[in-house]
């Protein structure tokens, strides 16, 4: 199941944020070597985990967190704006239905497991719940072929470039029903992912 | 945008564009072309893999080559030696036929890349793998005497090759599948060859005779139109008639 959290419920979260941002040290400080993420050795964190964030988290029943992701609005100053705008040719995607994905994350040995392709299905079951047109992202371009493969819909938003050492593309993932149900249909899953108690949560 | 960077991502968008109208691998492999010689490569080779150990001439989706340096090609058995095709098939990135540089150790290697270079004045190449979900999927190799060579160049070149590679797999998954030649009982016992068991193993995992079994492999083999059994799995796995 996936957990969203966001302003409104994110009291009955601390522990699970505070995994998740672990998990975040472990693959992007530690593994990636992205240093100037480092806040206290233990925690990653940057500007853009303020309130406006919702955070959607794979997590098995003891509360472990197995991966997860973080979406902005793109209305604010996101990273595609501040830090990125270098890899947009065009227009930066600057609307209310329109989110941005990064700090995308999975434990090392999560990498192929059911708790990711549930973070892949959450990216269109969440944006479908939530009306959303699509996400922008910037991801490796080595990773653009996997996820057409998963059944994803990409529009490249600039040509790959070399960002620090690191080839990276800006692109925009186009959220619809075709696009669930393929996705659904490559990760063998066809019930929802979202944990639907939250959603109440969120409401009440 | 009127700079350099606007106009090669407006050409990779046309591509793409164009890739996602195409009906056809021969309308895709018509857009793979067009972005070659617009960026002047006039070698163009595109191979993908279908996951079976094929012939050189079964992975080609598209050869733009002139005719003797195919033929030499062919008849060296370079393909074989080619450092440039583990590469592609071991690692995702592009690169720079330059970067390639095998070793003293694999001299037929240096000498297919010299003749390339010197005979066939291909001066310099460029590869974009595709690897998805299962690794390795296709290749777009491409070499010219007078190319643009720049990042941009390359990139769009990537960045068209992964839409091809991706719209090639969705018609593929629209083709009508290919009618079985085979019985069920013979699809069943080239499956068990196929898993490395004996006659006798499948003749009590099926619970039939051995002879059952040696004839049943015969019949499949003359409908296959092949020799040998390896040969009967490999044709019945590439028509999809068992899988792996």
């Amino acid at each position: 199941m996936i957990t969203v959290v966001h302003h409104g419920n994110r009291n009955h979260f601390d522990e699970l944020m505070d995994r998740q941002f672990r998990l975040r040290h472990e693959v992007f400080v530690r593994e990636r070597g992205w240093t100037d993420l480092e806040v206290d050795g233990i925690h990653e964190k940057d500007q853009y985990d303020n309130e406006a964030a919702t955070y959607l988290i794979a997590a098995d029943e003891r509360n472990a967190v197995a991966g997860g992701f973080r979406l902005y609005p793109t209305t604010l100053p996101h990273m595609l704006t501040e830090q990125f705008p270098a890899l947009v040719d065009g227009a930066i995607p600057q609307r209310s239905d329109v989110l941005e994905l990064t700090r995308f994350a999975m434990r090392r040995s999560e990498r192929r497991s059911r708790h990711y392709f549930e973070l892949l299905v959450a990216i269109q079951e969440y944006g479908l719940a939530e009306g959303l047109s699509g996400y922008s992202s910037v991801i490796s371009p080595l990773r653009l072929p996997i996820l057409q493969g998963f059944g994803f819909d990409i529009e490249p938003l600039g040509l790959p470039q070399l960002i620090q050492g690191e080839a990276a593309i800006a692109v925009f993932f186009a959220v619809s029903e075709e696009a669930l149900s393929r996705v659904r249909k490559a990760s063998f899953i066809d019930a929802s992912v979202l944990d639907t108690a939250i959603a109440q949560r969120r409401t009440a | 945008m009127g700079s350099f960077k606007g106009m090669h991502f407006q050409s990779a968008l046309d591509a793409i564009e164009a890739i996602r109208e195409a009906q056809s691998s021969a309308g895709v492999c018509d857009v793979i072309s067009g972005v070659a010689a617009r960026y002047g490569y006039d070698h163009i080779c595109f191979l993908a893999s279908t996951g079976v150990r094929q012939s050189f001439d079964d992975k080609v989706l598209l050869k733009v080559w002139p005719k003797p340096w195919a033929e030499q090609y062919a008849v060296s058995n370079f393909y074989e030696f080619d450092p440039l095709a583990p590469r592609i098939r071991q690692r995702p990135e592009s690169f720079a036929w330059s970067d390639v540089r095998p070793d003293a150790s694999e001299p037929i290697a240096n000498t297919i890349m010299q003749i390339a270079a010197i005979d066939y004045g291909l001066k310099y190449g460029l590869c974009a793998p595709v690897h998805g979900l299962s690794g390795y999927q296709a290749g777009l190799s491409l070499a010219g005497r007078d190319v643009e060579d720049t990042s941009e160049a390359g990139s769009a070149i990537e960045l068209v090759t992964m839409y091809a590679v991706n719209r090639l797999v969705v018609i593929r998954s629209q083709l009508p599948a290919r009618r079985p030649i085979l019985s069920r009982r013979e699809r069943e016992v080239l499956s068990w060859v196929a898993a490395g068991k004996t006659a006798w193993d499948t003749s009590a995992i099926l619970k039939i005779s051995e002879d059952t079994v040696n004839k049943t492999v015969s019949a499949a083999m003359h409908k296959l139109n092949v020799h040998t059994r390896a040969q009967a799995v490999a044709e019945a796995i590439r028509n999809g008639e068992i899988d792996l």
